[in-house]
């Protein structure tokens, strides 16, 4: 596909240097070097990176000692670390859109979100998968074979074979307890639907809201039915029918059984009290001061959280409980890795690699896992001390799904979230919720 | 004879704010127009699809919605602001105790960044560690509390209520500086007739007022249908989209979906929205001279 | 301020009274006692509205530094309202570095200074014609500048983008800073219009009669009686490119141009996904302190200063 800029940067207008270079020469796009020694063409020269730290964190303090290394290791380096989460990539995007495009940068690509794989459809991005077979200088391997098979599909555009990205470290979706309590009060983390409900009124019992969840994000209220989907409908079916407008939700009976396992929860009062107007840093925080048992969310929980949690809090994690006799996968983990692309426009290539290549070392990553808590997607590093039983997640984990079917970027996300949130808030129950989400995915989808 | 050296200087004295307009709004402002007519990829590639993106907008419950809950918020925010905003202002104006203290402290909150404030009132509204419940329950009146932002019913009023108490510094600002501007030797000669405060107020300083009020409605319109940051910060939009508003419903389809042709459409749409209600409310108020 | 009716001018010209002598001293000092009007029953009413509204305030701003002296432990651990169980300043110096305040700081003053003077002046000039001098057009040009508060941010900001690639002004704090002026001034020309006419029209005779041309009389005769109204709009628009975020964040990107509102997005991001909030409190409190000044300075001075300063000259 080609792309059509509205309006061609009149060449005379550039008096800012800045908001020119990298826009430049239209030839050397594309085409990196020769993917055999690329090691040796490195080069010292500014190189602009995306990073998801915000200024002071101790995940930025990791990323700059790398910049540093880097600066060292090759004369006339100058990294410079551009914050691109968030709120800032409409912006960061425009950059990309007008030829400005950072060096590195995240959020570009995931192959399993047809959203995502647009900027490698249009040739923005560099494809790694020739130097990503090339053996690694350090291992003696080749640098692709130090990421989990399991990741690869998020790496690799499916239109082309390419790799677009290397995941910089990986979150999963985990249901967080409070191991401490757990024990305090003898019950069992749950492995299964009926283990939740068995601690449901366990915790009930002992005067704890079992489940913490906050009720003014509604994507967070619908991690419990993506959930559910996944082990009473399946991944494949569940993202085909909410995202990919085949067929229709009425058709498979798990969607329906999903949502009345999450009525279920609701009419058991489950929820935190007063959910419904607590926000989501707020949840987090009743989680750890003890006021709920339970909480499902990313692993990025932990680090997210590492300032306030009381130092005596013994935390536990589980897989979502699977559900005996569900059609869906019981195996299988949300997942989403934070992937790091490079611009096929960079002037400095080898230079882009190396950061590529060094933030995903064994090393990097090890000292990420233990400093910051982020679990990685590189075999042989450790998983985070800070969130025990994580690596048994991860062992047990027969597959890893694309978190939320793609439905966050999709207009799905107009119908499918805000009537979980009516369920959850009690404005309808399970079988209206069925019959208005197909209403909405029939629109949204013209099916 | 002083009307014709007048109109000399019209266009010199309007010049160099149109340009500046010209350049930096109406220009991009088109250009946003062109982009409502196509369909927009995240990279930027663009293809022409006519009026779809408009007749699609009616169809779209989402939008429908949104525009509702602008109408809803720009009513209920203008309840809460003008009367507490005019009283105030007039207020200051009286000569009471403390006058440079008020005027400082009613403005302060304007300073704070929205970040701050949203997050301060999600914990007063908090239903179990705010505020406003305990206080409540306290007063035995606790058939009252509510979860406030986790109610479809008063969700939109607590949002709204925050965004007036953070920006009303600036109404009262410029309130008062109409105030100030009322010549003193006619409130003098009305006091000197015996009329009472209140009968000066309204028979005397809102009728003198009155094209400042109307400015001052128009921009509120203007301002608060397009609101954006307190609702994004607070409820993004929930619960179930009753605090959805076109600012934050733009948002998401521009910077989640990326679908800028389409938000282009909203943005325009919106645009002709707010045009049509401020030729509505300044036909509405304005009786006396068709100035404009 | 409001309560010296005396040093403002009867409309329509003729000789204004002095001044008040220069109100330096505190207290019944300030302002001739007479001033003052006597208590009346329905200021008690005024009195428990303003008492309300600064008791909200003044607890705003004390839970903000309450908060910047916590710990983020202590934050979120205990409920919102506790008071801070020591006196942290070490916030202070982290949101100091982390924010790049002693960078940005310059930035931001140049920009929001430079655009908000450029701004109001251009504005002024705007709304003279447009409120005083009937023609052909007004209306459609008032409406250009009414359109100009009425289009979203979100969906023209790429067509202003690629207008300032075109330009060469990305990425400069002389962009940003136009890009301000143009973004302050539907509001002021609405907002100065609106002030212009209610003043009486016979201003204009008057000064043509004395021979003054149309220019003299706009500088010597109608701004100064807009003292009021320039000062709010003035503190208007600065606050507002003080403040402004999102137009900074897609339109420099580089450091060493980058205005404070970015440093304090940096904060806030620390705070949502690392919970570092007390920081983030720190920050406000560093950004919010020059605001607060500039508008007791407006305030207290502008205000006052211009219509009396003016009516002197």
């Amino acid at each position: 596909m080609k792309t059509r800029r509205i309006v061609v940067p009149l060449a005379a207008g550039c008096l800012a240097l800045a908001a020119c270079s990298g826009g430049g020469d239209d030839d050397t796009a594309g085409t990196g070097p020769e993917a055999a020694g690329w090691h040796d063409e490195i080069e010292g020269g500014p190189l602009e990176v995306g990073v998801l730290s915000a200024e002071g964190t101790p995940g930025l303090g990791i990323l700059r000692e790398l910049a540093d290394g880097l600066q060292a290791d090759y004369e006339g380096t100058d990294v410079t670390l551009t914050f691109a989460n968030t709120d800032a990539r409409p912006g960061i995007e425009q950059r990309w859109r007008s030829g400005d495009p950072l060096d590195v940068d995240y959020g570009m690509f995931d192959g399993t979100n047809p959203a995502l794989t647009v900027w490698a459809d249009d040739g923005a991005l560099l494809d790694l998968r020739p130097y990503l077979e090339q053996d690694d200088p350090d291992t003696g391997e080749p640098w692709l074979d130090r990421f989990s098979p399991a990741v690869l599909e998020f790496m690799e555009n499916p239109s082309d074979g390419g790799i677009y990205g290397v995941p910089s470290e990986l979150s999963l979706h985990v249901l967080f307890y409070n191991a401490g309590l757990f024990t305090e009060l003898g019950i069992e983390p749950p492995r299964t639907w009926d283990d939740l409900l068995a601690a449901n009124t366990a915790l009930q019992a002992g005067g704890v809201d079992p489940i913490a969840v906050t009720g003014l994000f509604e994507p967070y209220m619908g991690m419990w039915s993506d959930h559910l989907w996944l082990r009473t409908v399946g991944y494949d079916k569940a993202r085909a029918v909410l995202t990919g407008g085949e067929g229709h939700i009425t058709e498979d009976p798990g969607f329906l059984e999903g949502l009345e396992m999450l009525q279920q929860l609701r009419d058991d009062d489950a929820f935190l009290t007063g959910f419904e107007g607590t926000d989501f840093t707020a949840a987090q925080a009743q989680f750890f001061q003890g006021d709920a048992g339970m909480i499902l969310m990313g692993s990025w929980l932990v680090s997210e959280m590492a300032d306030v949690i009381p130092a005596d809090f013994e935390l536990g994690v589980v897989a979502f409980p699977t559900v005996e006799g569900g059609a869906g996968d019981q195996g299988a983990v949300m997942a989403a890795p934070q992937v790091i692309s490079i611009a096929a426009e960079s002037e400095h290539i080898p230079l882009a690699l190396e950061w590529a290549r060094r933030l995903t070392s064994v090393e990097t990553q090890t000292r990420r896992a233990e400093e910051i808590g982020e679990v990685s997607a590189v075999a042989d590093v450790p998983s985070p001390p800070g969130i025990p039983g994580i690596d048994q997640v991860i062992a047990d984990a027969e597959s890893l799904e694309p978190r939320d079917y793609g439905i966050t970027q999709s207009p799905a996300m107009e119908v499918i979230y805000p009537e979980i949130a009516r369920l959850l808030f009690g404005e309808q129950d399970a079988q209206q919720t069925l019959e208005r989400l197909d209403e909405g995915l029939r629109r949204v989808h013209g099916n | 004879m002083h009307r014709a050296a007048q109109r000399r200087i019209i266009i010199p004295f309007l010049l160099p704010a149109l340009l500046l307009l010209g350049v930096f709004f109406l220009y991009p402002l088109v250009r946003t127009v062109d982009i409502s007519f196509t369909e927009w990829t995240r990279t930027g590639s663009s293809s022409y699809v006519g009026v779809e993106n408009y007749t699609r907008l009616f169809d779209d419950p989402g939008y429908v919605n949104a525009l509702k809950n602008a109408f809803l918020f720009t009513l209920v925010g203008g309840c809460m602001l003008f009367p507490v905003a005019i009283a105030i202002a007039w207020a200051l104006n009286q000569r009471i105790h403390g006058e440079r203290f008020f005027r400082f402290v009613v403005f302060a909150p304007v300073v704070l960044s929205a970040a701050v404030v949203a997050l301060m009132w999600k914990f007063v509204y908090h239903p179990t560690l705010g505020l406003i419940n305990p206080a409540l329950e306290g007063l035995g009146l606790g058939a009252l509390a509510r979860t406030w932002l986790g109610d479809a019913s008063t969700a939109l009023p607590a949002v709204a209520f925050t965004t007036v108490w953070h920006g009303i510094g600036i109404w009262v600002v410029l309130l008062s500086a109409g105030f100030e501007r009322l010549p003193p030797d006619v409130l003098e000669a009305g006091r000197i007739d015996g009329a009472g405060e209140w009968r000066l107020f309204r028979s005397v300083m809102l009728p003198m007022m009155r094209d400042l009020f109307r400015i001052l409605v128009v921009l509120w319109i203007v301002q608060s249908m397009q609101a954006f940051a307190f609702v994004f910060i607070m409820t993004n939009g929930g619960p179930y989209g009753s605090t959805d508003i076109v600012g934050t419903l733009m948002y998401r389809v521009a910077f989640e979906r990326y679908e800028f042709g389409y938000a282009a459409a909203m943005g325009v749409a919106l645009v002709v929205i707010m045009l049509v209600v401020t030729q509505i409310v300044n036909k509405v108020m304005k009786r006396d001279e068709l100035q404009y | 301020m409001s309560s010296s009716t005396d040093v403002r001018p009867a409309p329509a010209a003729g000789p204004p009274t002095p001044p008040t002598a220069r109100r330096r001293g505190r207290g019944g000092g300030r302002r001739r006692g007479s001033d003052r009007a006597p208590f009346r029953r329905f200021h008690l009413i005024i009195y428990l509205l303003l008492g309300a509204f600064a008791f909200s305030t003044a607890g705003a701003f004390a839970w903000v530094f309450n908060v910047s002296m916590k710990t983020n432990n202590e934050f979120i651990g205990t409920r919102p309202w506790t008071i801070a169980e020591d006196w942290r300043w070490e916030n202070y110096s982290d949101a100091w570095s982390a924010a790049n305040v002693g960078s940005f700081f310059g930035n931001s003053v140049i920009v929001s200074v430079s655009a908000t003077v450029l701004g109001v002046v251009l504005a002024a000039f705007a709304a003279y014609p447009l409120a005083r001098v009937p023609f052909r057009g007004s209306g459609v040009v008032l409406s250009v500048f009414l359109l100009g508060l009425m289009v979203p941010w979100m969906v023209t900001f790429i067509p202003l983008y690629m207008t300032m690639q075109d330009l060469g002004l990305l990425d400069s704090r002389l962009g940003l800073a136009l890009v301000y002026a143009t973004y302050n001034l539907p509001f002021n020309v609405f907002v100065l219009v609106g002030f212009m006419r209610t003043l009486p029209g016979e201003l204009e005779e008057a000064a043509a009669v004395d021979g003054a041309g149309p220019v003299r009389t706009f500088l010597r005769v109608i701004l100064p009686l807009m003292g009021p109204g320039l000062a709010s709009v003035s503190i208007i628009s600065f606050l507002q490119n003080w403040n402004e975020f999102f137009y900074a964040l897609v339109l420099i990107h580089s450091p060493e141009r980058m205005t404070l509102p970015l440093g304090l997005f940096q904060l806030g991001q620390a705070a949502d996904y690392g919970t570092n909030w007390v920081t983030l409190f720190a920050g406000m409190m560093i950004t919010v302190v020059p605001v607060l000044l500039v508008f007791a300075l407006l305030q207290n001075q502008v205000t006052k200063g211009l219509t009396a300063g003016a009516l002197k000259g």
